[in-house]
């Protein structure tokens, strides 16, 4: 029973605090002029209603963390030959896989209403809508794997990384107006000066011990977007439209959205090839051992304040490219690009998948995306289908109505439970692994 | 004939206290100095000095006759000097060859081409570094945990990997800051014929040890620091009969 008691506390703890706010209502009598409260114990009915889909979605997650614990071992020491056999073949060629795998979406997205099959599953289809979604993850998977560059590898903080992306956006936006340059030339000039501004941001702080950097990033971000939103020439909050020309353009019969999906698939793919050529390299086991420990780190000989300042540049640059894949997507720049909201969306990207694991980071970067996204769409997907309409009872379907208001919560809960139970992420380190494996 | 490290009246205070005053030290290659001390006598200070983590408020310290003081510990470690650690800093979470990888740092060629594309030579590198990190892990006895989580090693495991780590530096003085520490005697024997291994490799080393059995039986040259102060300095037996030491540190040994 003790066992129980913090869980048990807990719940008594949240009907205490959720009281007044769910258990009550305010009357208001205007014969007299008088605000009574009365009990109105449907408020809650409704509310613990709809917290149910979190636990079936929690459950969901908890059964993925499970499965991953028995299947993701380093499979250099895996005891099953088979799993050590798959792990070298991904190691060998992801890349061809990936680019299969991602490309193929893009004859697929030729059919407007996508796949008779997926739907009648209830799985996020492909068609041309779904086709600009895709497109987005890819977004997101840059910037979360530029940023597990310096949060993941080397260890240190960012919490303004989202200050850099539209730092890219802006450059693009002003270039094309002042000095006409297209995105396959504004994303190159980018990387450079998204690199160059993370260096000169990072020169003074990364020479000093501690979270200096997360403070700078955080006001670089926040300074940025009120520049943004105060000059004439960036046209304050309602942001900058781009030139028709400027912006992803069908060829070859291809589409706009196709063109934009491909020059997105294209440039994560690219990214995170070089990225994990060089955390591969001794420039990787650099940063990883300044992440372990910085003193022995700079006792053996590496230039701790170097290799940061070169991590962080490189988080900047990719994030800056990122920021230009947007702007020629969307066609539209605005100072909510760099909101705290963002940061932290692309820091919890990391962090679910896994810090230090690029791939984790994809695969933070597309649930944290995606899971909202679809279950938005979850309601109709049910309604139109008539199988899931007839094996989801109506509690469960009046419930998914309200999941996505809810989505900032289940996000809460699940970092908690992560750095409860899974503090190095979905996928973690092979290295991490390794620590597993011995336990 | 310049002496590959020589310290010239070395001084480091913290607030009043006088952690280290006016150290004289010469280290030849080949040969093994041991700087010995009760307690807070400022050894460790000494030591994080000649490696560049604290900077010396007087005096200099020369190697090969090159002026190394308050330089960045990287840089030292680029001349030529590499240390281990009294609490073990391992990177825990990297395998024991990977530990052994990241110390190559200075010999590896960086330049961004070859490296992310691969080329053939980078990868004749790449292997010949795993190479020569198995043989520095061969050399202390860590051959068959090559592969293993290093902070899954066993503690006396651990401080021989960390004397890899710093091998793999190819330095010319070596820093071990009680390497014997916490070691079971047939360990500590073992210890002391890696330090005898690691000076006929033509190291000079700078031990800090509070095992005397090792001190006599290794040193060439033993320094006693008492309260930062520097109170005797010659061969073991010279050290042994001094009265000042005898008073501050070795009393009861002497009496035996």
């Amino acid at each position: 029973m003790a066992r129980y008691r913090p869980y048990i506390l807990g719940l008594l703890g949240v009907f205490a605090i959720t009281f007044p706010f769910l258990w009550l209502q305010l009357a208001p009598n205007f014969s007299n002029n008088t605000v009574g409260v009365i009990w109105a114990p449907q408020h809650a009915g409704e509310f613990f209603g709809n917290l149910s889909t979190v636990f079936v979605v929690g459950f969901l997650i908890w059964v993925g963390i499970r499965l991953n614990r028995r299947f993701a071992w380093d499979h250099t020491l895996a005891r099953n030959p088979a799993i050590q056999k798959i792990g070298t073949f991904w190691d060998n060629y992801w890349g061809w896989i990936a680019v299969a795998v991602l490309f193929l979406i893009v004859p697929a997205s030729l059919r407007p209403n996508g796949s008779e099959t997926l739907r009648s599953l209830g799985l996020p289809w492909i068609n041309t809508s779904t086709l600009g979604l895709l497109t987005f993850v890819g977004l997101y998977m840059l910037l979360a794997v530029g940023l597990n560059i310096t949060v993941g590898m080397t260890g240190l903080l960012v919490l303004g990384y989202a200050g850099f992306y539209a730092f890219g956006a802006y450059i693009f936006a002003l270039g094309q107006e002042h000095f006409f340059f297209p995105w396959w030339l504004a994303g190159p000039v980018a990387f450079v000066l998204g690199g160059g501004a993370g260096y000169l941001l990072g020169l003074p702080c990364l020479r000093l011990r501690g979270d200096y950097l997360a403070i700078v990033t955080l006001g670089f971000a926040e300074a940025f977007r009120e520049l943004m939103r105060n000059l004439d020439i960036t046209g304050g909050d309602k942001g900058i439209v781009l030139h028709d020309k400027f912006i992803f353009q069908g060829f070859w019969g291809l589409t706009n959205q196709q063109v934009g999906y491909a020059v997105a698939a294209l440039t994560l793919i690219v990214t995170v090839f070089l990225i994990q050529r060089l955390y591969h390299s001794p420039i990787g086991r650099a940063w990883i051992a300044i992440r372990e420990n910085e003193v022995a780190a700079e006792a053996m000989g590496i230039p701790v304040v170097q290799m940061k300042l070169l991590a962080f540049s490189l988080s900047a640059a990719v994030a800056a490219i990122a920021g230009v894949v947007y702007g020629a997507k969307d066609g539209f720049v605005s100072p909510a690009m760099c909101e705290f909201q963002q940061s932290i969306m692309i820091l919890a990207m990391v962090i679910l998948g896994g810090l230090g694991n690029s791939y984790g980071a994809l695969l933070g970067a597309a649930l944290l995306y995606m899971v909202p996204e679809y279950l938005k769409a979850l309601p109709s997907t049910i309604q139109n289908s008539p199988t899931l309409s007839s094996i989801t009872p109506q509690f469960v379907r009046d419930s998914f109505e309200h999941l996505s208001d809810y989505r900032w919560l289940l996000f809460g809960a699940v970092m908690v439970l992560m750095m409860l139970y899974r503090p190095q992420g979905l996928l973690g380190t092979s290295r991490r692994k390794t620590e597993m494996l011995n336990r | 004939m310049t002496p590959l490290l020589e310290t010239r009246g070395i001084s480091k205070t913290f607030g009043g206290l006088k952690a280290v005053q006016k150290v004289d030290l010469r280290v030849e290659a080949n040969r093994v100095v041991s700087v010995i001390g009760p307690n807070g006598a400022g050894k460790t200070t000494f030591f994080n000095c000649l490696s560049g983590i604290y900077r010396p408020e007087t005096g200099s310290i020369l190697l090969d006759g090159h002026d190394i003081t308050g330089r960045p510990p990287h840089q030292v470690c680029r001349r030529g000097v590499a240390r281990t650690f009294q609490n073990i800093r391992l990177f825990p979470e990297m395998s024991v060859l990977e530990n052994v990888l990241v110390a190559q740092f200075k010999h590896r060629s960086k330049s961004p081409l070859p490296l992310l594309a691969h080329s053939k030579k980078y990868r004749i590198q790449e292997d010949a570094h795993c190479e020569e990190a198995r043989a520095f892990l061969d050399f202390v006895g860590l051959a068959q945990h090559a592969d293993a989580p290093s902070n899954s090693l066993a503690y006396g495991l651990q401080r021989r990997l960390e004397i890899a780590r710093a091998l793999a530096t190819r330095p010319r003085l070596l820093l071990l800051d009680e390497p014997a520490a916490g070691m079971n005697p047939q360990e500590t024997v073992e210890m002391i014929q890696l330090i005898t291994r690691i000076r006929d490799r033509g190291l000079a080393i700078i031990l800090i040890e509070h095992h005397m059995k090792v001190v006599m039986a290794i040193s060439d040259e033993i320094l006693v620091l008492d309260h930062g102060i520097p109170i005797a300095h010659g061969t073991p037996e010279k050290v042994r009969k001094d009265p000042l030491v005898i008073k501050a540190y070795l009393g009861e040994e002497a009496s035996e």
